[in-house]
C-alpha cells in the first residue's frame, strides 16, 4: 500500500513539475521559437504604444438607452 | 464618461499575462501575426473583438454561454427591432430600416468582451483593467456606459434635486439585483427586457405583501415604483440621422402614473410609472420617409422602472393628497393635449380617466 501511495505521489509531482515548465509566463511566438510575442512586446509598453498611436479626435462617450 | 486615449485603450497589464486567458497565445483569439516586426504586419488579418463570435472563441472553454448570449436581448437588441417593426406595421423591417438598424442601433449590442474585458463600443471601447477578464462587469465602465442617461443618472442621484437610489447608497452594483442568468440568457420569444422570468423583483428581497397597512391596502394594484420612486427623466423627439442623430428637445424630469401597458401574471398591477420615450412619427425619415405608419400601435409613455427608489417619497408623504384626488400625478388626457393625433391614439390605453378618490 505504501509503495502504491509513493508511486502516486511521484507521478503527481512529475505531472505538476512538467505542467509548470510547459506553461509560458508570457505568450510566446506560436512559431515554437520561444520568443516573446510581438503583441506582448508592444501592448505592455505604454511609451511604445503612445509612439505608435495616431492622434485621434476627442469625442465624448455617449450614454445611451436608459 | 471620458474617453481613453487610443494607446490607453489597448495597453495590456503585465498581470494579465499570468492570468488564465493571458496564458493563451494572443493569436489564438486575435489571429494576426505574432512574429510581424511592424504594426501593420502584426495586425494583418487580426480579429479585434473575438467574442463577437462567441461560439468559436469563448465556448471552447465556456460551454454554451456564448451561444446562449447571442440569443439574448443584450446581444440581439431584439426588443428595439421588434418595437420599430411593430410601429411600421410590417412583418419584417424594410431594407432601409434594416440598414439604419445596423448602422445606428446595432453599435449598442454587447459581446462577451464588451462586458467582461472592455468598455462598450458605444463609448469607444478600451480595456477595463489592462485586458484582465472581469467576471463581474464594472457598473460604471460597462453597465451605465450604455444605460447611463436614464438608469445610471437616476441610480446615482445625478438628476437635479433627486436623491440617489437607496440601493446605490447601500453600495449595490447592478449585478446585485440583475443576475448573470438574467443578463446572459433570453426568454423564448422575448420582445422586451421585461420578458424575462429571471428579471429582479422587489419581493426577491423584501417581504412586502402584508408588511404594513399601505402595502395591504394597495395589494397588486400598484407597482412598487408608484410609491417608492422619484421624478425621472422623460425624453422627446429623437431623430436617427445618417450624419447627425439625437434628441432635439431637452429631456425633462417628471413623474406620471398611468395604466399598465404590460399587464401580465408577473406584472399584475393596474397602475405603474410611465416614462415618455423619444420616438416621433418622423424619427427614421432620413432612412425611410413615413415608415412608421403604425406609430400608434405602442404607447409613447412606456412602462418604466425608475432606479431612484426611496422608502419615503412625495407620494408616501400624504396619501390623501399625494395621489388620491390629485390628477397632476397621473397621466391624463390633458397631458396629451398639444400632441399629434397619432400620439394621442398611441397612449389611449395608458391614460387614467378616473382619478382615484
Amino acid at each position: 500500500m505504501r509503495h502504491i501511495i509513493s508511486f502516486i505521489v511521484l507521478v503527481m509531482s512529475v505531472f505538476i513539475f512538467l505542467t509548470m515548465c510547459s506553461t509560458p509566463r508570457n505568450p510566446t511566438n506560436p512559431d515554437g521559437s520561444g520568443g516573446i510575442s510581438t503583441c506582448v512586446v508592444c501592448h505592455t509598453d505604454a511609451e511604445k504604444l503612445q509612439a505608435l498611436a495616431e492622434p485621434e479626435a476627442e469625442t465624448e462617450g455617449e450614454a445611451g438607452e436608459g | 464618461m471620458p474617453q481613453l486615449e487610443a494607446w490607453q485603450q489597448v495597453l495590456v497589464n503585465e498581470d494579465f499575462l499570468t492570468s488564465t486567458h493571458g496564458k493563451l497565445s494572443c493569436s489564438s483569439c486575435h489571429l494576426g501575426n505574432e512574429t510581424g516586426d511592424t504594426m501593420e504586419k502584426a495586425h494583418a488579418d487580426m480579429v479585434v473583438a473575438p467574442s463577437a463570435d462567441p461560439e468559436r472563441y469563448c465556448d471552447t472553454c465556456h460551454g454554451t454561454l456564448g451561444a446562449e448570449h447571442v440569443e439574448s436581448l443584450h446581444a440581439s437588441l431584439g426588443g428595439y427591432k421588434e418595437t420599430i417593426r411593430t410601429r411600421t406595421g410590417q412583418s419584417v423591417l424594410s431594407a432601409g430600416l434594416e440598414q439604419m438598424f445596423d448602422a445606428r442601433c446595432a453599435k449598442c449590442h454587447t459581446t462577451c468582451g464588451q462586458c467582461h474585458v472592455s468598455r462598450p463600443v458605444s463609448v469607444k471601447g478600451g480595456f477595463n483593467a489592462g485586458h484582465n477578464f472581469l467576471k463581474r462587469p464594472n457598473m460604471t465602465l460597462n453597465c451605465t456606459a450604455c444605460h447611463g442617461s436614464r438608469v445610471g443618472d437616476e441610480f446615482r442621484g445625478l438628476n437635479a434635486g433627486i436623491t440617489a437610489d437607496v440601493h446605490y447608497n447601500k453600495g449595490f452594483q447592478c449585478v446585485a439585483c440583475h443576475s448573470t442568468e438574467e443578463l446572459h440568457t433570453a426568454e423564448p420569444g422575448a420582445t422586451s427586457r421585461y420578458d424575462n422570468s429571471l428579471a429582479p423583483a422587489c419581493e426577491d428581497c423584501h417581504n412586502v405583501a402584508t408588511s404594513n397597512q399601505y402595502h395591504s391596502a394597495h395589494g397588486n394594484k400598484l407597482s412598487c415604483q408608484v410609491c417608492h420612486s422619484q421624478e425621472y427623466k422623460n425624453c422627446w423627439n429623437c431623430h436617427v440621422g445618417k450624419e447627425v442623430s439625437g434628441i432635439t428637445q431637452p429631456s425633462e424630469l417628471g413623474f406620471k402614473i398611468g395604466r399598465n401597458p404590460l399587464k401580465s401574471a408577473e406584472r399584475p398591477w393596474n397602475y405603474v410609472t410611465l416614462r415618455h420615450i423619444p420616438i416621433s412619427p418622423d424619427s427614421y425619415d432620413e432612412w425611410e420617409a413615413n415608415a412608421l405608419v403604425n406609430y400608434s400601435a405602442l404607447p409613447t409613455w412606456k412602462f418604466a422602472t425608475p432606479h431612484n427608489i426611496k422608502k419615503n417619497t412625495p407620494q408616501t408623504a400624504d396619501c390623501t393628497s399625494s395621489c388620491h384626488n390629485n390628477p397632476a400625478i397621473f397621466l391624463t388626457q390633458e397631458d396629451l393635449q398639444g400632441m399629434s393625433a397619432a400620439e394621442q391614439a398611441a397612449n389611449k390605453n395608458v391614460v387614467v380617466t378616473t382619478i382615484p378618490d
